[in-house]
């Protein structure tokens, strides 16, 4: 396991009129699972691809445990990849899936042969070992993807967006198996994906990229309770913008005051957002600040139920909460816990 | 309503026709190759059964194999069906690694240029055989292009004849045909995930290890479908042996012709194109049914 740091890595693609990895630095310490996350096109992938040296940066550089590695063939750089349409060998069978590493690092078959065995049965797979890739399921194929990453003990395990092609209930039993697996072993691992749960579930560490740069890095706590921007805010599910005023220590929005601890970036005329989540809808008017409006729509959705809330201004805010059996066209007023409530700059 | 009309029928009551069986449609198609193909090379099978004699071309006489036997016993016989054998042996295996270099580049390219590389493979099948043969002559000749070259170099002090050579034969057929195995390969290379070599190089394959162990495995159908199409073109073929390989090229398929129209001795000449019939449908059989078994385990169909 090692440390891997990127240094201004560009990259521009011909006839792209912006770089699609705009000068990211980065350090991902020894150990650690770091995900980059953010929409399609983001430079999320690109990013990957030069890491795992299927790519070549037009600047900057990589650093394995110190040593610069920018210019190493991807055949030389000791990672272990899993690719979003996990690319397994089909032609060779389980077992010689997860060798072919080994092999190509020159290992005799008695040395392979354990460790195979040891990789298939980390991920439950030893009972398949003679398979083809096109006998398994889709769930299957991903563990032996990761069996085959893994088996080459690698300085670092790259994941680009693998659990894509699944179904929810495969995607999210996976991301816990990988969780164990990443954990129990220490691998430094770097994950991207476009999907926030999943970035929250898996990361020790989250960094939010936007347009080839950086927008925010940090712990899923951190990017998830103290969103930065406004784009890591609604990439984070945070909804329900509305303009403001900064005064001190108040926000000033709608007509209403409520107090809040700022950030020193937060200009005097910003937005602030609601996570819908954190509001709570009642008749009758609640003790601390609250908006009053008249319920547009109420959408019975299981667990939660979601309702619009038309405001004096004609903005429209949306709240999920347990259902209440509130009816469109009551007048009601929208409270907020704390933590619900953001400050940014436009 | 059809599934109405179903559900009310009674279940095994015949009700519902079975459709007609597709087969019937391989019909027209049967017949006409039964006239066109099955008969008279059937005829000529049967033709080569009888005793050899100049001008005959009925099937009277009795049933022997004198025909046969004479082939086998002299060596200026059978020694075309041996060189017919290598040089389109030869031919084929040189378009394959021609072919499949091309089949690469076309499938790297960036698909803008993806079309115009494709244009230029197939460029040899759009001249006329007897145009590009004449070509080949102006490069190949005793005072050719390439000899005057190598001259020039002081390489060599007298032209060397590859006009009307085997090795001409080799060069004029492997021009024509690898557009024909380039495109086989690239229908193979074409159902690769790319991510499948990129896998490869991360897990510290390099180029070679690629190529031998990954993109050689994946396409063999193709490259068996090539190698099929190539052999039997080239051990078919007339126009460029005869012109490029001189009138006594020792093809196969020039000795056919002299005996069908020089010597009119169409009842040896039957021998003849049986051997080659027997031989390519050996040398076919066996590339698929090798190919068939390498492929067996893993894919889909």
């Amino acid at each position: 396991m090692a440390q891997v740091t990127l240094t201004h890595i560009t990259k521009l693609f011909p006839g792209a009129a912006t770089p699609a990895v705009d000068g990211i630095s980065l350090v991902i310490p020894k150990g650690s699972f770091t995900t980059l996350l953010g929409p399609s096109g983001c430079g999320k992938s690109s990013t990957l691809r030069i890491v795992a040296g299927l790519s070549k940066p037009d600047n900057g550089m990589i650093l394995i445990d110190g040593r610069n590695i920018t210019h190493l063939s991807a055949a030389k750089r000791n990672i272990g990849m899993v690719f979003q349409s996990l690319a397994l060998f089909p032609h060779m069978t389980v077992a010689e899936n997860v060798a072919f590493g080994l092999k190509m690092r020159g290992l005799a078959e008695a040395e392979r042969r354990p460790k195979v065995s040891r990789a298939l049965e980390l991920v439950e797979l030893g009972h398949l070992a003679e398979r083809y890739p096109h006998q398994l399921s889709g769930g299957q194929q991903q563990r032996v993807a990761l069996a085959r990453a893994l088996v080459v003990e690698p300085s670092i395990l790259i994941l680009d967006e693998p659990f894509s092609a699944l179904d929810r209930k495969l995607r999210e039993s996976m991301q816990i198996e990988l969780y164990r697996i990443t954990r129990s072993l220490g691998i430094t691992a770097m994950f991207v994906t476009h999907d926030q749960e999943e970035a929250l579930t898996l990361s020790d560490r989250i960094v939010v990229m936007n347009q080839g740069r950086i927008e925010q890095d940090g712990t899923p706590r951190e990017i998830y309770g103290a969103p930065k921007t406004r784009f890591v805010a609604e990439f984070m599910g945070l909804s329900n913008f509305l303009p403001a005023q900064s005064r001190g220590s108040a926000l000033v929005f709608e007509g209403v005051t409520a107090e809040k601890t700022m950030d020193a970036g937060v200009p005097q005329e910003c937005f602030v957002a609601l996570r819908p989540e954190g509001l709570s809808l009642s008749v009758a008017k609640p003790d601390g600040p609250a908006l009053n409006g008249r319920l547009a729509e109420a959408i019975y959705q299981g667990a939660t139920s979601s309702y619009t809330v038309e405001l004096p201004t004609g903005r429209r805010i949306t709240a999920r909460t347990p259902d209440c059996g509130l009816q469109p066209g009551q007048d009601v007023w929208v409270s907020w816990s704390p933590d619900a409530l953001h400050a940014f700059a436009a | 309503m059809a599934i109405t009309d179903m559900e009310v029928a009674p279940a095994g009551s015949g009700a519902l026709k079975p459709p007609p069986s597709p087969a019937w449609l391989v019909l027209p198609g049967m017949v006409f190759l039964f006239f066109v193909l099955l008969l008279p090379v059937g005829w000529l099978m049967a033709l080569s059964l009888k005793p050899s004699m100049a001008g005959a071309f009925s099937m009277e006489g009795d049933w022997t194999i004198a025909n046969y036997l004479r082939f086998f016993s002299q060596p200026f016989y059978y020694s075309t069906l041996i060189k017919t054998l290598w040089v389109s042996g030869l031919t084929t295996v040189i378009t394959a690694v021609i072919g499949y270099a091309l089949a690469l580049v076309i499938w790297t390219a960036k698909p803008a240029h993806r079309g115009w590389i494709v244009l230029i493979v197939l460029s040899p099948l759009l001249v006329s055989i007897v145009a590009r043969t004449y070509g080949w002559m102006i490069v190949l000749g005793d005072r050719g292009i390439l000899n005057q070259f190598l001259l020039g170099l002081g390489l060599i002090d007298e032209p060397i004849q590859i006009m009307y050579t085997s090795a001409a034969v080799i060069v004029g057929l492997v021009h024509v045909f690898v557009p024909f195995m380039a495109l086989c390969i690239l229908t193979s290379l074409d159902k690769i995930d790319p991510n499948v070599p990129e896998a490869a190089m991360t897990f510290g394959a390099g180029r070679l290890a690629v190529l031998t162990r990954i993109l050689v495995p994946l396409t063999v159908p193709g490259l068996a479908s090539g190698l099929t199409i190539v052999f039997s073109l080239s051990i078919s073929s007339y126009v460029t042996p005869a012109l490029m390989g001189g009138p006594r090229s020792g093809m196969l398929t020039t000795f056919i012709y002299q005996q069908f129209a020089v010597t009119l001795d169409w009842r040896f000449g039957a021998v003849l194109v049986t051997l080659l019939l027997a031989l390519t449908l050996l040398v076919l059989t066996t590339i698929l049914a090798l190919a068939a078994r390498m492929t067996a385990k893993w894919s889909k169909a």
